[in-house]
């Protein structure tokens, strides 16, 4: 079912929200880029808790159900040769780590999310133990 | 703006001021490139007219932590490198300094017999007016309001030998007679914390022996530099006021009674 | 340390100006991975737009030029290399994970940095500080960690 439009400013633009139409049991991926891999401390590779955190409180995702809805491969669409991997969560696991999940379609990408909300450190390892891998780069753990 | 000077902070008639200057470092606008300063320049050309370029000045943060920063040093320049423009007033005197991330108001005394220093209030009037103008400036690159993320106020002052008689000091802790030397240098820093006990900036005294016109002079600088409690203009003239009252309490400090009175101290 | 005759006009003398080339990098270090450091930021400043596969930001310069001045502050003899990630925002996070220790500075822009750990001491949700300029709690961090680390190897010795 397709989501109703967001809420927007006097400016036109998106307001940060939280989409009922978006449920808690609905997967949300994030693609992730080569910068985001560091070395763990027992000599393997794991994911920076950077794919975790919002700058400035804002963390780009894109929706699942939205690319089912439309009859793309989610798996194809998120990964290109820059983006080999890509990690997912439940709707859920963001709302309640105290974050929005919000539909904001842009150009290019109308299966564009966002997630509002301030993401300190344990809260981006909090979300890092409810992630796992959409398309897993190879030998790496996501924490 | 208005300021009002603080009734207890010392006043001197003839302070042996040769310079101050008051800037501000902020984040570069997204998509300002150099080839813009000019319509900058636009802006205050008529009262600077003349129009010198120097080399940049790399970016500068007061931390606090390892003592001298430890054995690391480095800088990095990354993008294309932007010249640090001076506008200059016709009798030299003023002149503001602009690259990408700073902004400066020069006086300076050019003559040693006229052009009395302007003083501190109406110089920080002049300079808030001219920040509102940078940023009129640079918001046609970026919407964001200018960032400021550093002060610094500096007062450099040139102290005659000559107008000190030999058996009187003029600073407070050392005497040149005992001292004996060919010349010198001193540089000490100070920590300067905010109401929440934070240090948040330095306070650096340097002193040293030159020549001037073929007299032996003292140079005497003291420099407030850091960050501001918010990154707006209000902050960050809030701190050069602050800074102001650190500089001059400090220069009656460090200096004697004798040369107070030699300077025409007021109060 | 830049002083204010650096910014004062009697001290300015005009000078030829300098051949403009590709970012020069200067280092006087006796770190042997103060290279890397820079290396990386230089890359992290000429990142492309959209660089995160949504619209990731490159690190802006007075970011990387404030998380120098900041590795200057905190940097200490045989700690290990830090490793470095960009943020979407012109943010950068230093980060080591070593065994007792993880550590994170998250410099948001200059002086803006969040500072956590995560020790046996702390457990899972560590310990949070925000910093403006002080970085003398981070320098404590890692000396416990060091002391520590020492330690053990002391009493096998």
């Amino acid at each position: 079912m397709p989501l109703t439009q967001p809420p927007l400013d006097e400016n036109g633009n998106i307001e940060p929200h939280d989409h009922d139409g978006i449920a808690d049991g609905d997967t949300i991926i994030r693609k992730i880029s080569h910068h985001f891999v560091v070395d763990d401390k027992n000599g393997g590779k794991r994911l920076s808790s950077m794919a975790f955190k919002a700058s400035n409180n804002e963390m780009s995702v894109d929706i699942e159900s939205l690319m089912l809805e439309d009859g793309i491969n989610p798996q194809e669409f998120v990964t290109t040769p820059v983006w080999i991997g890509s990690i997912s969560l439940m709707a859920g696991a963001f709302r309640s780590a105290g974050l929005m999940v919000g539909y904001e379609p842009v150009e290019g990408n109308p299966y564009h999310g966002e997630v509002w909300g301030k993401v300190t450190s344990s809260k981006s390892k909090t979300l890092a133990k409810a992630a796992n891998w959409y398309v897993p780069i190879s030998g790496v753990s996501v924490i | 703006m208005s300021t009002n000077r603080p009734s207890d902070l010392p006043e001197y008639v003839n302070p042996p001021i040769t310079e101050v200057a008051m800037g501000i470092q902020f984040d570069p606008a997204n998509g300002y490139q150099q080839i813009y300063a000019r319509d900058l320049w636009k802006q205050f050309e008529a009262r600077f007219p003349v129009v010198v370029e120097q080399p940049a000045l790399p970016p500068t943060f007061e931390t606090f932590g390892t003592p001298s920063g430890g054995n690391m040093k480095f800088n990095v320049v990354t993008g294309a490198s932007h010249d640090r423009y001076w506008f200059i007033s016709s009798d030299e005197q003023n002149l503001i300094q602009f690259q990408q991330d700073r902004f400066l108001h020069n006086w300076r005394k050019i003559d040693d017999n006229e052009h009395e220093y302007p003083r501190f209030d109406p110089m920080i009037a002049n300079f808030s007016d001219e920040i509102d103008c940078l940023d009129e400036f640079l918001r046609q690159f970026d919407t964001e309001p200018i960032s400021i993320n550093q002060c610094e106020l500096t007062y450099v002052n040139r102290i005659n030998i000559d107008d000190v008689s030999p058996e009187q000091k003029i600073f407070n802790f050392f005497s040149l007679d005992t001292l004996n030397a060919e010349n010198f240098s001193f540089r000490s820093n100070k920590e300067i914390h905010n109401s929440k006990g934070e240090p948040v900036a330095r306070l650096i005294t340097e002193i040293s022996t030159a020549l001037h016109k073929n007299k032996k002079v003292i140079h005497l600088s003291n420099i407030v530099r850091g960050t501001p409690d918010g990154t707006d203009k209000q902050s960050a003239l809030d701190f050069l006021l602050e800074a102001r009252r650190l500089i001059v309490n400090n220069f009656t400090d460090i200096t004697t009674e004798y040369a107070h009175k030699i300077w025409g101290i007021v109060k | 340390m830049t002083t204010g005759a650096d910014i004062t006009a009697f001290s300015g003398d005009v000078i030829q100006l300098q051949t403009q080339t590709t970012p020069s990098v200067v280092v006087d270090s006796s770190v042997v991975w103060s290279q890397s450091v820079i290396d990386k930021l230089n890359l992290f400043c000429r990142l492309e737009e959209g660089w995160d596969g949504y619209n990731g930001k490159p690190v802006r310069l007075s970011t990387a030029n404030f998380v120098i001045k900041m590795l200057e502050r905190i940097y200490q003899p045989n700690f290990p290399e830090p490793q470095l990630v960009p943020g979407s925002n012109g943010d950068v996070q230093i980060e080591w994970h070593l065994e007792g220790l993880d550590l994170e500075l998250h410099c948001l822009s200059p002086y803006n940095v969040i500072a956590w750990r995560e020790t046996e001491a702390t457990g899972e949700d560590g310990e949070e500080v925000p910093i403006r300029a002080d970085f003398r709690t981070v320098m404590n961090w890692m000396n416990e960690y060091m002391e520590a680390d020492i330690a053990p190897h002391a009493a096998t010795a």
